[in-house]
């Protein structure tokens, strides 16, 4: 997709997940906001064949499951149904669905995971990559560190994290609760590359992972400063927003912030 | 039987290129020739259980049949979460050897004792429990794991102190009878099959003849087989774990909803830690584990 088409498909991908978690009344709609731009280059543009993607912060899917019913990995109807009696697609997705990779949603499991899939490519020399999208309160967990520290220890270089930087966690602002900063500094501890990036500029991500691609002796991470709530403004970073459903009224005019159409 | 199963892996990595043998920081010298014959298939993980388990589980999505070795209480307990949604939720055929489990690590103190983890591992869905008795036992039991589609724990104390078995009869999920008897039952299993084999000696000196039956798959328990094996004679479980949710929760789920009417007791760790340092016979004495105890127990409850 060219630039333009990318910003279009983040829109629509945003309003899909706007549409989902008002039909269902369930669903973190913030957590997922704050992903689209990544996962649209990551689809567009990185992913290839035989490479994986762990979407570690599980409850940020959303846009996950709108990107992957566009790539025609099970029917756009399933959207529809979120959440609902049956529904294929749930709040956190499950290793069962076409496309997903590994049932997540208990935080800080994703990245030992993916950690893992990278040394099975490093034993069979595989070239492929592993990406694995973490949230910032998700680092809070001693699990992330651990398997931090063992990819680094391991010099998996083909395992690329991007953490969605936001602020925000589900009681309030991240450095009120577990201050992180200096961020990029605790990875470099661990041998790992870490790069920082607007989250939601869509060339600057496609430049970080770029960077990525030419380490050959570090783990990567880019950290990817976002907006919790991003492309509508009452939403946008306001914690209160991690898992309130929009009422009829903020779903409009959420809707109008969005684009044109409406329900 | 520690060995056992260090020889048991050994020889599965010779055979099948995808077993990835995982360490938590222990048993790096016991199994020093896996790591110098497979050494891209031998990783020290380091002390990170949940690391091991969720490294494992990505290994596993790749295709690789993961074997994790560690102490049974910190792999089991640390990371029961990534077991649980990692291994469980996912189906995944990693193997997890726990060893020193039960009251084994005496000498060391309660926080290295596992009486908890049958009853954790049993409360998930996919897993498969095994507690061998003896060596021939566990290098069967671990050969046979290769074949398994989903995630499985194998309990293991260090070493047997005597074998119970002189050629291996394992069927996986099947009672085995040790010691035939009519007037009372011990199901034991792991290392106190042998204990209660000695305590059925004693009782057969105050002429109560005693069966004895290894239950070495804790789960799933062959429900129809058990059955088939006990009648209404009074009915003792033997264990090295808690009575609280262990073999004897197992076992008397099955006589309840098959409507045993007999006398049931559960022999095992009374719901409390063994605050107390010493020999594992020692422990054993003072938890009504050993021989002598375990006669005793069923001694009284046969006389009320």
């Amino acid at each position: 997709m060219e630039m333009k088409e990318m910003e279009k498909e983040s829109r629509l991908v945003r309003k899909k997940a706007l549409d989902m978690v008002y039909k269902a009344k369930a669903g973190c709609l913030a957590s997922s906001l704050s992903t689209v731009e990544i996962l649209t280059v990551l689809y567009d543009k990185m992913l290839t064949d035989g490479d994986r993607f762990i979407l570690s912060k599980g409850h940020g899917c959303l846009a996950l499951y709108a990107i992957l019913a566009d790539l025609g990995q099970f029917s756009k109807k399933h959207l529809d149904n979120f959440c609902l009696d049956g529904a294929l697609l749930g709040g956190h997705p499950e290793i069962t669905t076409p496309g997903i990779e590994a049932s997540t949603g208990s935080l800080g499991h994703g990245l030992p995971i993916a950690t893992g899939i990278t040394l099975a490519n490093k034993i069979d020399n595989k070239p492929n990559h592993v990406y694995c999208l973490l949230g910032d309160g998700e680092c809070n967990e001693g699990s992330v560190w651990e398997a931090a520290m063992f990819a680094g220890q391991h010099k998996l270089n083909n395992l690329i994290a991007i953490v969605d930087y936001n602020k925000l966690q589900s009681s309030g602002r991240s450095d009120e609760i577990i201050n992180m900063h200096p961020f990029a500094d605790k990875w470099r501890a661990f041998n790992w590359n870490a790069i920082e990036v607007d989250g939601h500029d869509i060339n600057g991500i496609i430049t970080a992972f770029h960077k990525c691609l030419e380490e050959t002796e570090k783990p990567s991470v880019i950290i990817a400063h976002t907006v919790k709530g991003k492309g509508v403004s009452f939403i946008e970073n306001n914690p209160e927003w991690h898992s309130l459903i929009p009422t009829e009224d903020q779903y409009h005019k959420a809707l109008e912030e969005l684009c044109e159409k409406q329900l | 039987m520690r060995k056992a199963a260090i020889k048991a892996i050994y020889e599965l990595a010779a055979k099948e290129e995808r077993v990835i043998l995982l360490l938590g920081d222990v048993g790096s010298w016991l199994h020093r020739r896996f790591k110098a014959d497979f050494p891209d298939r031998f990783y020290n993980v380091g002390i990170a259980e949940a690391n091991v388990v969720g490294i494992s589980a990505g290994l596993a999505l790749a295709g690789k049949l993961p074997y994790i070795y560690g102490i049974s209480t910190f792999m089991t307990g640390r990371c029961f979460d990534q077991i649980r949604v990692d291994l469980c939720l996912q189906n995944l055929p990693v193997k997890i050897i726990g060893v020193s489990c039960g009251t084994v690590y005496a000498p060391f103190g309660p926080t290295h004792h596992s009486i908890e983890d049958i009853a954790t591992m049993r409360s998930l869905p996919n897993m498969t429990i095994f507690s061998p008795c003896d060596a021939i036992e566990t290098e069967k039991i671990i050969r046979d794991t290769r074949h398994h589609d989903g995630p499985v724990y194998v309990r293991l104390p260090f070493e047997e102190k005597q074998g119970v078995h002189e050629e291996c009869r394992f069927v996986e999920g099947v009672p085995e009878l040790i010691k035939d008897g009519i007037d009372a039952v011990l199901l034991a299993t792991g290392r106190l099959v042998y204990s209660s084999l000695l305590a059925a000696k004693i009782l057969g000196e105050d002429n109560i003849d005693c069966a004895v039956i290894n239950i070495h798959t804790v789960k799933p328990i062959n429900e129809k087989a058990l059955i088939d094996m006990v009648d209404e004679m009074p009915i003792f479980t033997v264990e090295d774990h808690n009575i609280i949710g262990g073999l004897g929760s197992a076992v008397s789920e099955i006589l309840c909803e098959n409507g045993f009417s007999g006398r049931f007791k559960r022999i095992g760790i009374a719901d409390k830690f063994s605050s107390i340092y010493g020999s594992l016979d020692y422990l054993d004495e003072m938890n009504g584990l050993s021989p002598a105890k375990i006669a005793e127990t069923v001694v009284k409850c046969i006389a009320k």
